[in-house]
């Protein structure tokens, strides 16, 4: 169980590694939205569940932590939403192949 | 009815969070829990036609939605994965904005669509307005997929009764 939290923990780790570098070189304002939205919420949600099996006897944390997931499944996206329409409600103009 | 409902819905967290069960921290979740439900139990449950059984067959049916959802992210996250490591990310890369209309009528199967499309491969949702959904696709496929499969899925969930 132990292993089995490690494992998630550093998957995690590697999809924020992705996100942080499709962050960086997206072109973009709404590409860079694409991957801090999605990244974040996998990344989290994994490295959350990690920890329950870091923690395999306290039934009371694990579904604390559960609760945090799920909260995190509802609030991630529709943040992104958020700044995705605050973005374009401000005139920000998406990148396109042929604008370079 | 939707008393005890909302009553169960508050009661329930507070137990996982408060993590104490001895009288007095029990006690005082019931006194709130109760006063909230009194007051806001119209907030929580509109439907007032849906039965018990309806209400647990639709949990059932939520929860393995979720499940689904849950592969989903991970294929969106393999996506951006492999499109922001790509040494040719310019060419993967044709961002559109899609506009579509749903046929979903609900607010809840609404907003657990648009969540749905932003969590899923290479589309984030940027506005609903009424039924009009503007959606940003990453990629061409992407945008080709839209509404897809996902909007059914809902449709069978949240807007039958029952």
């Amino acid at each position: 169980m132990g292993y089995l939290g490690y494992i998630l923990i550093s998957t995690g780790l590697v999809f924020f590694l992705g996100t942080t570098i499709g962050l960086l070189r997206f072109p973009d304002f709404y590409t860079r939205m694409h991957a801090a939205g999605k990244g974040d919420t996998l990344s989290t949600v994994m490295i959350l569940i990690g920890c329950i099996c870091l923690v395999p006897m306290d039934l009371l944390l694990a579904l604390k932590i559960l609760l945090i997931i799920h909260f995190i499944f509802i609030g991630s996206p529709t943040a992104t939403h958020a700044m995705m329409d605050a973005g374009h409600k401000a005139g920000a103009a998406p990148w396109r192949k042929d604008s370079k | 009815m939707k008393y005890l409902y909302s009553f169960v819905v508050l009661f329930v967290p507070w137990l996982v969070l408060s993590g104490k069960f001895d009288s007095v921290h029990v006690g005082m979740g019931v006194l709130c829990s109760s006063l909230v439900a009194y007051w806001c139990a119209d907030l929580l449950f509109q439907d007032k036609a849906a039965t018990l059984g309806g209400r647990l067959r639709q949990l059932a049916r939520f929860v393995g939605y979720m499940g689904w959802l849950l592969g989903q992210v991970i294929l969106a996250n393999l996506h951006v994965f492999r499109v922001a490591l790509s040494p040719r990310m310019n060419e993967l890369l044709s961002p559109q904005m899609v506009e579509f209309d749903s046929t979903l009528e609900k607010e809840l199967s609404k907003f657990i669509l648009a969540n749905s499309i932003t969590l899923t491969p290479g589309t984030v949702t940027v506005r609903v307005e009424g039924s009009r959904f503007l959606v940003h696709a990453l990629t061409d496929s992407a945008a080709r997929g839209l509404p897809g499969a996902m909007e059914k899925r809902i449709a069978k969930i949240f807007e039958r009764t029952g």
